[in-house]
């Protein structure tokens, strides 16, 4: 079993939380009035000195460590590890391997970075609820299987915590509505991991901003590249698989999940409890629904054709769950569009238009203009300092998220819905309504 | 949990058809059309002793269940095994009757089905459901007490929310989520006095943290009159939640009065707070400008940054000196803000501001409103960069060009291109003509381009025309080749080398054949293998694999060296043709490339075994013969096994054994 240790304040580098509550007992014990002027914390202008982010990471596989210690897909080197602005305290997994082998790492890199060979204030979580309860961490980040990332995110928020969480955001409706009730409530900041709105060097912004101002003309169709996906066992459970590897905590993987038998290499949730795709659509969805900027009021229809899906926005404008023909650029978390003037493809490599003259001159002053934010992790540290909302907070990522469920849902049940997008209901399509939630598998409710 | 997971085993190894049923059952669409009665799926409950039959009829009455199956369902509630199913089922359902049910239901269950039976109670928000839960607040099972507590908090109503209100402190951490539930819950149906005192209440001390900043923020919301007494408490206070409370209100709710009590006291603030106060202050518009010149002057850069970040939304020409100045100089995330806030800052007089700077500001800051005016495609912008384009100053020159090519206004081609014309040297026409290409490769209209291109191009002498050359694979009309194909074939080596590098450039492949006809007139001058290479490059540009083909073919006479050979059998590469694959099969008897020729002739028919039997019996064996590599000479024999028979023929001979290594090594090729 993973060790579990409490870091010590007195080996750690100076925190923003220590420094903060340093300050304020310094304060109390030289009898200052109990409103301490800012200039007690590193104020005349200055940052704090210790304005490090306390930071947990939950979930130690590829998207979870390439977070945390930087690796392929990664846009920062060296991960959180490396940043000045962020100091890890915990790691977390069900595995037991991969917890002690991110641990052990950790502790390496700081034991470097501070010259303080044995260094080993980052602790090991085997159980996430250990890092929730921790009063010294401010902020979580979740790299979970799908099926925990709204619940985790839910529970984080309400322990104070605020919270990056890799998509999906949501497997359901009422999950998605969780998120967002619960960082609303709490007044938490939470940035889903959908990194296209501030990555790829402004790619898919600069589409954004081309179609909200019309570059390609009137928009008719899009091209979304993917299937949208949603929660919906087929079955229920299974019966087939055997018992889990020693030190791999099978039953809180599972958690809000109902109960199967451990099958093995599973990574992620398993495929016969969902319909559709929910790994990459989000980040298809997200981009679409950015660019497209709908009506949030307006009924969207989604068409259910032979496995096939088609969203029927206001205005006219068609959503194509698939691949626009013989073009290659889009599959990458990208899309294409069609407009009466031309048409436009994007993926993270790239942004093509058709002519190319479309995007060539700049958009003049006065256009449109999204936030041009430079890297997701930047954003969400720089939000949870001061508090702004990020680029892909909870609402944000819900809207996208939403309108991924709500096409699942037709794949799930293959027929044809009515979508209102206003009060998250099916219209006129009650058994369809019957799906908006589940119920998770007991204590792990939301 | 446990117990759970042990029964599901015991189950599995009870029933060893349960995987078949659950995928037969589950595979079929939700409503298939044998659907089973609900009499029939309440049956399977009812009497059978399946689990996995059990479960499927659950989830079949999600879409078909009438209150009809209630009972069956609760008495699942009771079997372990099926008992999630079944909840799943009743907490989808939307009958009225569920409540009734479930709250029959509790006294007989435990464990995880009881906290999930109490959780779905409290998301039905049924008043009747809460004589039930008050007594289970006091449980000494800790996970019951606190579903409990949550469940009423979900409630919300005057019951619930006494008997919350009456558990004894010290507060535990899910009743003060549920009494927080029971405030928003008065606070959304305008009950504001009783949402106020529970706020005021869960802000104290004592209560677990995340609760009580919650609950400071709602109680800013519900008492405006001392809402700028809180603010400016918690926002200058030393108790972090608070003070991050403070900063998410302050700025989605500023108010005038706590702001100015912010910003008397701006020299004692940190980076922070002078960055939300400024966020706040923006809200109010123009009043904001004296909060913005003070965060420029800021010694934090962020700040600094942050107010020319915030300048953008301003819409204020007064803004363009500082920016412009900023840009120029200053570090490089303040630079970078600069630039971005100039180029998106809106408002009417910005662009006209802008141009009036331009007069009299100096080199650098000059070069800064030369990017803005092209980023922000000012109407008139083009002029005023003309002007500059040919400045005396390179670097204003170049700021020009740059800006020009980012304009993209297709009326600046000819006017830029005079300027080249008239340019007094070499050195200031060149970067003038590569302006002018870029901008024709952007030019929608390829007609006009060419039309303006060629008006200046036959002013130029024909001596000195080289240098123009650049433009016209950007124009990459018909004409534009054949005037580039001329000077190939002329008689001045240095044009016609220029040419042949101007042809290499050319957007499509249209140059390939007069570049064959340069190969055919004369091998011998030093041109040939550039032009060689050049036609090898430009043939990929021709979208059909036939065509494409057909050039290389033209090509393959006249490859002469390995290099040239790679270049041109890694571009036949790409065509999956047969006809493809006898090119490439033409070069098996070359030396230089033939173990190169053979890897692709074997990968080309592993790709498409089905397909390419013939073409496997032909080539297959030369691959054997000709290559030296015995792993490639097993694949190949491996792949003549594998090839399909044809219609009415006898089987292929079986494939030689393998020989061990060491004697293929040393057997001839």
């Amino acid at each position: 079993m993973a060790q579990t240790s409490r870091p010590s304040t007195l080996a750690s580098p100076l925190t923003r939380r220590a420094f903060l509550k340093q300050s304020a007992t310094a304060a109390a014990a030289f009898g200052l009035p109990t409103l301490i002027p800012a200039t007690a914390f590193g104020a005349k202008g200055h940052a704090l000195p210790g304005a490090r982010i306390n930071l947990a990471v939950i979930g130690l596989g590829n998207q979870g460590a390439g977070h945390l210690l930087g690796g392929g897909w990664t846009y920062v080197p060296g991960g959180y590890m490396s940043r000045d602005d962020v100091q890890v305290r915990a790691v977390c997994d069900v595995q037991q391997s991969r917890l002690e082998r991110a641990h052990r790492r950790c502790n390496e890199v700081y034991a470097e970075r501070f010259q303080r060979p044995g260094y080993s204030d980052v602790a090991a979580c085997h159980d996430f609820q250990e890092i929730l309860a921790r009063t010294d961490i401010d902020a979580v980040l979740l790299a979970l299987p799908y099926h925990w990332h709204a619940t985790m995110a839910v529970m984080a928020m309400k322990a104070g915590k605020d919270v990056y969480c890799e998509k999906p955001i949501a497997l359901t409706v009422g999950e998605a509505e969780a998120v967002v009730a619960t960082a609303r409530r709490y007044g938490r900041i939470y940035q889903a991991g959908t990194q296209q709105r501030t990555e790829y060097r402004g790619k898919f912004r600069t589409a954004c901003e081309l179609v909200r101002n019309e570059r390609l003309g009137t928009l008719r169709e899009i091209y979304a590249y993917r299937a949208p996906g949603v929660f919906f066992p087929q079955p229920w459970t299974s019966s087939t698989g055997s018992p889990a590897p020693e030190g791999f905590d099978w039953d809180r993987w599972l958690g809000p999940l109902p109960w199967r038998p451990y099958v093995e290499n599973t990574r992620a949730t398993p495929s016969d409890l969902l319909a559709g795709d929910v790994n990459w659509s989000p980040h298809h969805y997200d981009f679409v629904v950015w660019a497209l900027n709908p009506d949030p009021s307006a009924p969207v229809e989604i068409e259910y054709d032979r496995g096939r899906i088609r969203y029927h926005f206001s205005k006219g404008v068609i959503v194509h769950a698939s691949d626009y023909p013989g073009e290659p650029i889009g599959g990458q978390g990208g899309a294409c569009f069609l407009g009466s003037r031309g048409r436009m493809a994007v993926d993270r490599d790239r942004l093509v238009t058709y002519p190319g003259s479309l995007a060539a001159a700049p958009l003049p002053a006065g256009s449109h203009r999204l936030p041009d934010i430079n890297g997701h992790q930047n954003n969400f540290l720089e939000c949870i300092r001061t508090r702004r909302p990020p680029v892909s907070e909870a609402s944000v990522a819900a809207a996208s998220m939403l309108t991924v469920l709500a096409g699942g849902m037709a794949l799930g049940l293959k027929r044809s819905l009515t979508w209102d997008p206003a009060h998250h209901r099916f219209i006129g399509d009650e058994v369809a309504n019957r799906f908006l939630s589940y119920q998770p598998r007991a204590p792990w409710f939301l | 949990m446990r117990s759970l997971s042990g029964l599901w085993v015991r189950t599995a190894r009870c029933f060893p058809a349960l995987p078949f049923l659950l995928g037969l059952a589950w595979a079929a669409d939700p409503a298939p059309r044998s659907t089973p009665s609900e009499a029939e799926l309440v049956a399977i409950l009812e009497r059978s002793s399946d689990v996995a039959r059990e479960c499927d009829a659950c989830r079949q009455l999600q879409v078909t269940g009438t209150p009809a199956c209630l009972p069956a369902l609760a008495a699942a509630l009771r079997r372990e095994a099926v008992s999630h199913a079944a909840l799943n089922t009743l907490a989808r359902l939307p009958f009225p009757e569920i409540g009734p049910t479930l709250r029959k239901a509790l006294a007989g269950v435990t464990g995880g089905v009881r906290l999930g039976l109490i959780e779905l109670l409290g998301v039905r928000r049924e008043e009747e459901s809460v004589p039930l839960l008050i007594p289970l607040l006091a449980a000494a099972d800790t996970p019951l007490a606190d579903a409990a507590a949550r469940a009423l908090g979900r409630i919300g109503n005057d019951a619930a929310l006494a008997a919350l209100e009456a558990v004894p402190t010290p507060l535990r951490l899910d009743v003060a989520h549920a009494l927080l539930a029971c405030a928003e819950l008065r606070h959304d149906s305008q009950r504001a006095p009783e949402a106020a005192r529970l706020y005021r209440r869960l802000s104290g001390d004592g209560v677990p943290e995340p609760v009580r900043s919650a609950a400071w923020s709602g109680m800013l919301r519900l008492e405006p009159g001392r809402q700028t007494e809180w603010l400016t408490t918690g926002f200058l206070g030393s108790y972090l939640p608070f003070r991050l409370a403070a900063f998410q209100q302050l700025r989605t709710q500023p108010d005038r009065a706590t702001l100015t009590s912010l910003l008397g006291r701006w020299p004692d603030l940190s980076s922070d707070q002078r960055i939300a106060v400024l966020d706040a202050h923006l809200s109010f518009g123009a009043e904001a400008a004296s909060t913005l010149h003070l965060a420029r002057r800021d010694e934090d850069p962020a700040v600094r940054r942050a107010a020319l970040e915030a300048m953008a939304a301003t819409g204020d020409p007064a803004w363009v000196p500082v920016l412009v100045t900023a840009a120029a100089g200053a570090p490089p995330t303040e630079r970078e803000a600069a630039r971005t806030t100039l180029s998106r800052l809106n408002g009417p007089a910005v662009d006209s501001a802008l141009t009036s700077a331009l007069a009299t500001s100096p080199g650098p800051e000059a070069r800064e409103i030369l990017r803005a005016l092209g980023e922000r495609a000012a109407p008139g912008a083009a002029a005023e960069l003309l002007r500059f384009a040919a400045n005396p100053d390179d670097a204003l020159a170049y700021a020009a060009q740059r800006a020009l090519v980012r304009l993209n206004d297709p009326a600046a081609l000819g006017p830029l291109l005079e300027l080249a014309f008239t340019a007094p040297t070499d050195a200031r026409r060149r970067p003038l003509i590569q302006a002018a290409a870029n901008l024709c490769a952007d030019a929608p209209d390829r007609t006009e381009t060419n039309r303006v291109v060629f008006a200046l191009l036959r002013r130029v002498p024909v001596d000195p025309r080289a240098p123009w050359f650049d433009l016209l694979p950007a124009v990459g009309t018909a004409e534009a080749a054949s005037e580039v194909e001329t000077y190939a074939f002329g008689p001045d080596p240095a044009v016609a080398r220029a040419a042949v590098l101007a042809l290499a450039r050319w957007p499509d492949a249209t140059p390939v054949p007069s570049l064959v006809r340069l190969l055919r007139r004369d091998l011998t001058v030093p041109l040939a293998p550039l032009a060689l290479r050049s036609a090898i490059a430009l043939s990929e540009r021709e979208p059909l694999a036939e065509r494409r083909l057909v050039l290389l073919e033209s090509l393959a006479p006249w490859v002469r060296t390995e290099e040239e050979k790679l270049l041109l059998l890694s571009q036949v590469r790409r065509i999956s043709t047969p006809t493809g694959a006898k090119l490439v099969a033409s070069f098996l008897a070359d030396p230089q490339v033939a173990e190169r020729a053979a890897t692709d002739l074997t990968e080309r028919i592993e790709a498409n075994l089905e397909s390419a039997r013939q073409l496997g019996m032909a080539l297959l064996p030369e691959v054997v013969k000709v290559s030296s590599s015995f792993e490639l000479q097993e694949r190949a024999r491996a792949l003549q096994a594998r090839l399909p028979v044809a219609p009415n023929a006898s089987p292929p001979a079986p494939p030689r054994a393998s020989e061990p290594a060491g004697a293929r090594v040393q057997s001839p090729k």
